[in-house]
């Protein structure tokens, strides 16, 4: 009986396993234990790094006197940037009768679950970077933060707004994030009471492509300010098609996060100056100690200090300020130490209200000059904000120029109904010359091998990890760089086809979608350990250039790469059509037995077609840099997605039809994010999908059924 | 026969005592979630290893039992456990739906709209800010049961794996596994012989999608939180689907080999390699699919020369 054969391995290797995975306490020294949550891996991965640095300062300057004459131990646990993981590892922290306390997590949809475990088990837990509201709200009694809420945000921006910049309707964009919902929420919970209109709000999924149908219907209600919540990706590209689109409130500001970081400088180049910017914290922050601290960090680390490792570092100090005055590391004797710490630290005035928040203070910078500058408020400030902000048009360089401005150049623009129609259209049919390009590599594959290759995205980020490469060590134009990537691709497309992909297409069909997926998840994971999940930038000579036609703005780069992705599918046509390979191919698409028969080698043509499909997938990759601007392990994801919708609209394995399905979905996106909601345009790709796919499975084009 | 009752009993005795052998609290979590995953991997493989229906979007389900179980408690103040009676309730005429539009696909189309089903459950809880909360997810306070203790969480779903993996056992046995093999191995057939496919397929999806409902019912309890990337994510989908095809497809110990596996597996590499975790599971993903595409139980049957196995399948 195989049943019971079965059973009794599962049996076994059951109890193996599960004796395996019992927790080890290490007794040996009397060290002071901490745990640390943070994200070493993970699309956060980059705060969990400065978190870290923070950390690990602290650590330094505490165990060079100690505490209780004892020394500090931290445990680092790796939520992987998941909510669930990181509660995940408060179990498994409070397991150990020996940990003191807990720090983390980084991100605010971490933080939130495992706070509430923390709590459960009667943990002194301290957030040093959670900016959700909720965390607070719970009434929990053994959970501090100690950085400034969401709603300080909200209001500080506010008050900024009225007080300041004279602005009274704002638009809000955010990502559809626990810490951009919050942020945005803030915002518009505080704006009616100070006389602030909102005039749209506006969520959008983190990690976007493309953001220009968003920002034209921000900009077709007019704002006179614009408050961005974003982390770092998205920040550098709003700002950038701010600029494309001409998009010209009299202040750009955001919520912290991407904006307040020293690699939004970098990657957002001159569009990020004049932006404004709540801030945790800064190093010119006027707090004894800061700009000592800031210039140890630069030394000890080589990079500009953000204020992520300073919550972190202050975290850890004032725990081991609160163990030392409740002379115990008994959970709530430090619980109620840490409830009246009184410390005047670099990160301002440390002490926590009733419901454990620490009453911080925000303050906003300003970038000019291309460095962050403390405005406000006006005890903290610098110097003066230039406001209001230049128009995109009156920018020359980095220069002050705001101060030339008379106030009538920002009286609102306003923008017709059908420029507002022809620019979301013209956007949508660029971005989908993009998706065509990513489908068409999905199609092939699909029409010769019947596998559905979910490492597609990941391949569309090797192709912009090289042409990141080739434009920042060998100065090759990402478009010339396809003369690169595509041959090295190509290369790449056959060997995976020949080791990995060859041998199971004999096998179920959801073992070759797993297969892809692991190939994906290893590619992925691979770029995170080269490369770490920073984001690389690079700019061109000419990024932000654009036609203005009317009232309508065409990016250049994203013509060019239009250009260039129609062109690549018309060669791809052309060689399907009229090549006797690209007959081989065809006929092997059609029927690979009758193909096999007519002496056609098979497995070369498979060879062929995956290598071509990698091949199409790496030029997209590099088309995409110029307009993406960044790249990052996960940069390629959300094309996956994409291309499985184009290949359905146009018709599984059809050349022409992942063109028409391409643009077909680029504009009913644009369409939908400007004229329904940015939340749902996602929804309608799959809406349009599913009609599709049920309605007429062969595709828009195609004639017969599948 | 009577040693399969002894294995099975010492078995069910050991899971019955592992949480008094397992005391540390993140042990029995280990547990509960490995038994969680249990439930889900079999009952995918209910639709996906016997049916042959491939979905991948059964976190679609998950979430919304999930779901049900978060807002039942956050909105009316009645107990959550209600989920279990109501996720059912919602989840079936979604699920019908779902399987009247997606079941006249076949193969990779079918997998396709699956996967857009479940996208569109996740986008629509994510915008869907008046019921859902959005992003910023359902808080379940106070929890069901009072105190710390992990153990009633641990028996409740060991009785909903163990009765998920009972009725696997009795659907291979029964003429409704039987038909929905028939269906797998040829749907034209199937048909031929009088087989009503698209009923059976229905009934398959019904009793997949309900126990998926209910696995998410008791993790909202369990987690006490819900939110669009914990519960509606793809890549739940995916590693649902990984359980039954790294365990193997179609059988019924498959996805409780492959979660035993996967979820210690990956626990251990979060612990052990850092950085490097998800490129050592993803790499161990390619290798297992590779060289064992029958899956663990495929794998083992070859190494111990198992015979051709009575109703058992190896996909290969």
């Amino acid at each position: 009986m195989s049943l019971k054969r079965s059973f009794s391995i599962t049996l076994r290797i059951l109890c193996l396993l599960t004796i395996g995975c019992r927790m080890q306490e290490k007794t040996a020294s009397d060290s002071i234990r901490v745990g640390i949550i943070t994200s070493i891996t993970g699309a956060e991965a980059r705060f969990g790094q400065a978190q870290k640095y923070g950390y690990e300062m602290a650590l330094e300057e505490i165990n060079a006197k100690g505490v209780l004459g004892r020394s500090l131990e931290l445990f680092y646990q790796d939520d992987t940037s998941k909510p669930e993981v990181a509660s995940l590892t408060v179990e498994k922290l409070a397991d150990r009768s020996d940990i003191v306390a807990i720090f983390g997590a980084y991100s605010s949809a971490a933080t939130f679950p495992a706070a509430a475990v923390a709590d459960r088990y009667h943990i002194p837990m301290l957030c040093p970077s959670a900016t959700t509201d909720e965390i607070t709200r719970q009434g929990y009694k053994w959970v501090f933060r100690v950085c400034a809420s969401a709603s300080d945000y909200g209001r500080t921006l506010v008050e900024f707004l009225t007080k300041v910049a004279d602005a009274h309707r704002l638009a809000v964009v955010y990502e559809n994030t626990q810490f951009g919902s919050s942020v945005a929420r803030a915002a518009l919970e505080q704006a009616p009471g100070a006389g602030v209109e909102i005039v749209a709000y506006e969520a959008y999924d983190q990690g976007g492509t493309d953001f220009t149908p968003l920002l034209t219907r921000v900009k077709s209600e007019s704002p006179d300010a614009v408050l961005f919540v974003s982390y770092l990706a998205d920040a550098t590209l709003l700002m950038r098609q701010s600029k494309e689109i001409d998009l010209n409130p009299k202040v750009f500001t955001a919520g912290g996060a991407g904006f307040s970081l020293p690699d939004f400088l970098k990657g957002a180049g001159d569009t990020a100056e004049y932006t404004v910017s709540v801030t945790q914290w800064t190093p010119d922050a006027k707090w004894t100690g800061s700009r000592e601290w800031a210039d140890q960090f630069r030394a000890r680390t080589g990079y500009e200090p953000s204020y992520h490792s300073v919550q972190a570092y202050i975290s850890l100090k004032i725990l081991a300020d609160a163990i030392e005055r409740a002379g115990s590391t008994e959970h709530t004797a430090v619980r109620d130490a840490i409830m009246t710490s009184k410390l005047d630290s670099i990160f301002g005035p440390i002490n926590f209200n009733e419901v454990g928040q620490n009453e911080h203070q925000v303050a906003i910078t300003q970038v000019l000059n291309g460095k962050f500058t403390t405005i406000w408020p006006e005890s903290a400030a610098i110097r003066a904000p230039v406001l209001p902000t230049p128009r995109w048009r009156a920018r020359t360089g980095t220069g002050e120029t705001g101060s030339t401005l008379t106030p009538e150049a920002h009286a609102a623009t306003s923008v017709s109904g059908s420029e507002k129609l022809l620019q979301t259209t013209a956007s949508g049919l660029l971005t989908g010359g993009i998706y065509a390009l990513i489908g068409i590599g999905l199609t092939i594959i699909f029409g010769v091998m019947r596998v559905v290759n979910f490492a597609h995205g990941a391949l569309v980020m090797v192709g912009m990890y090289a042409t990141y490469f080739l434009f920042t060590y060998f100065h090759i134009d990402p478009f010339l760089s396809l003369a690169v990537v595509m041959p090295a691709m190509f290369v790449a497309g056959v060997i995976i086809q020949k080791t990995l992909i060859a041998p199971v297409l004999p096998a179920p069909e959801l073992n070759q979608i797993l297969l892809t997926e692991g190939i994906s998840i290893v590619l992925i994971n691979t770029a995170l350990l080269l490369f770490t999940s920073n984001y690389l930038t690079m700019t061109t000579s000419y990024a932000g250039a654009t036609y203005h036609l009317g009232g309508v703005s065409l990016s250049k780069p994203q013509i060019a790469a239009f250009s260039i992705a129609v062109v690549i599918t018309g060669v791809m046509y052309v060689f399907l059509a009229r090549t006797s390979t690209g007959r081989k191919i065809r006929a092997a698409a059609q029927d690979a037995e009758a193909a096999r028969l007519l002496g056609i080698n098979i497995k070369r043509v498979q060879g062929l077609t995956f290598g071509l499909g990698v091949a199409a997938a790496g030029a997209a990759g590099s088309l995409l840099m110029p307009i993406y601007y960044r790249v990052e392990p996960n940069a390629g994801s959300p094309f996956t997605l994409k291309a499985f919708v184009v290949v359905v609209l146009g018709g599984m394995g059809s050349v022409t039809g992942a063109l028409v399905g391409g643009i077909v979905l680029g504009i009913a996106e644009s369409l939908g994010a400007v004229y329904v909601a940015t939340g749902y345009k996602d929804v309608i790709g799959f809406v349009i999908f599913l009609l599709v796919l049920t309605l007429k499975p062969s595709g828009l084009l195609g004639k017969s059924k599948v | 026969m009577r040693r399969t009752t002894f294995y099975l009993s010492t078995m069910m005795l050991l899971l019955i005592m592992a949480p008094f052998i397992f005391q540390a609290r993140y042990s029995q979590h280990v547990l509960i979630l490995v038994l969680l995953y249990i439930t889900l991997g079999s009952a995918w493989n209910i639709l996906g290893g016997f049916a042959g229906q491939l979905s991948l979007g059964h976190a679609a389900f998950f979430g919304i039992g999930a779901y049900t179980a978060a807002i039942i408690a956050s909105k009316t103040g009645l107990s959550p456990w209600w989920a279990i009676i109501a996720g059912p309730v919602i989840v079936l005429p979604i699920a019908v739906a779902i399987g009247w539009l997606c079941f006249r696909l076949r193969g990779p189309y079918f997998t396709l709209s699956t996967i857009a089903v479940g996208e569109v459950v996740r986008l629509v809880a994510l915008n869907w800010t008046q019921l859902t909360g959005g992003a910023v997810g359902v808080v379940i306070r106070p929890s069901i049961f009072s105190g710390t203790s992990k153990i009633p969480y641990y028996y409740i779903v060991l009785i909903l794996a163990s009765v998920t993996v009972a009725l696997c056992h009795r659907l291979s046995r029964r003429k409704l596994g039987y038909y929905l093999m028939a269906i797998r191995e040829d749907q034209e057939t199937a048909e031929s012989i009088g087989i009503d496919t698209t009923r059976y397929k229905l009934v398959a999806l019904a009793i997949s999608a309900t126990l998926t409902a209910v696995a998410g019912a008791f993790y909202a309890n369990y987690f006490m939180f819900v939110d669009p990337t914990i519960v509606l994510p793809l890549a739940l989908s995916v590693e649902i689907v990984l359980m039954a095809i790294v365990g193997g497809l179609g059988t019924v110990a498959g996805p409780v080999l492959g979660a035993v596996l996967l979820k210690l597996s990956s626990e251990v590499f979060r612990n052990e390699f850092s950085r490097a975790n998800l490129l050592i599971y993803g790499a161990l993903l390619v290798i297992v699919i590779l060289f064992m595409p029958g899956g663990l139980m495929g794998g083992l049957r070859r190494v111990l020369k198992f015979g051709t196995g009575k109703s058992q399948r190896v996909a290969a």
